[in-house]
């Protein structure tokens, strides 16, 4: 019968890994989004650059947080090698529209050409 | 092999059998891999870029849809119904319109980001396949 201790300490570092590592990117910043119908699904996969805000107002450029004064910035730089693609937007429901439409004229200021907007599926 | 032939031989097995425990992480394991690679929910908008569509010809044609501080819907300056958007949206569209059903958004500041997506969502439901915001 062959060693198979081995194999298992891998998996189980595997395992933990995973297990600490998919509930951050799963989420990503916790955001409670509104929810709608009709949503088109995003693959992880395309890595676009994720604006997100909390509803205390709290802004995140993909997962590093950020101060109003040095998002545009940061999120220039996080955009670059993006170009053309649009930034993902996750805004907490309950931010009033305002918030939501400096941040899409910030995304606007750095060449983005569109956004996508969050939401959860309605159940 | 030779090892452990001479250990069974000798008296009872001392090793801790670790098989069962290999086979619960190993599959934990490939369950996590499957569901990792997970998929964001979304709606797409475009902007408005300077000296593009928004000056001419494009904006003309889309409606505009304006959902006031108030919560009132206009399309095109007109007060709109929720119940008569679909209405109204199939006259801009009517069946067999052949470009991009469009739409152009705007909203006040003051209403909250949820009743905003509610009301892009409802345009979206109603057949309006891309929406740009102003």
């Amino acid at each position: 019968m062959p060693d198979i201790t081995p194999i298992v300490n891998v998996a189980l570092v595997l395992l933990i890994v995973f297990m600490v590592v998919t509930p951050m990117i799963r989420e990503g910043i916790e955001v409670e989004t509104p929810e709608a119908e009709v949503v088109e699904q995003l693959s992880e996969a395309e890595q676009n650059v994720v604006l997100a805000v909390q509803a205390d107002g709290t802004m995140y450029v993909n997962l590093k947080p950020v101060k109003s004064h040095t998002l545009e910035s940061e999120l220039a730089l996080a955009y670059r090698g993006h170009e053309g693609k649009p930034v993902v937007i996750k805004g907490a429901q309950n931010l009033p529209y305002k918030d939501i439409l400096t941040l899409m004229d910030i995304c606007k200021g750095i060449g983005a050409p569109a956004v996508d907007l969050v939401a959860r599926k309605l159940k | 092999m030779a090892r452990r032939r001479r250990l069974k031989s000798a008296g009872p097995e001392s090793e801790i059998n670790i098989t069962p425990l290999g086979d619960v992480s190993l599959s934990l394991l490939l369950g996590f891999l499957i569901i990792t690679p997970i998929i964001t929910e979304t709606m797409s908008a475009t902007l408005p870029q300077e000296g593009s569509g928004v000056a001419a010809g494009a904006v003309k044609q889309d409606p505009i849809v304006v959902l006031t501080a108030e919560g009132t819907i206009l399309v095109n300056g007109k007060e709109t119904l929720e119940e008569e958007l679909p209405a109204k949206l199939a006259e801009f569209f009517p069946p067999g319109y052949k470009a991009d059903r469009k739409v152009m958004f705007t909203g006040s500041g003051e209403v909250p980001y949820r009743d905003i997506i509610r009301l892009l969502d409802l345009l979206k439901v109603n057949g309006v396949e891309a929406i740009g915001i102003r």
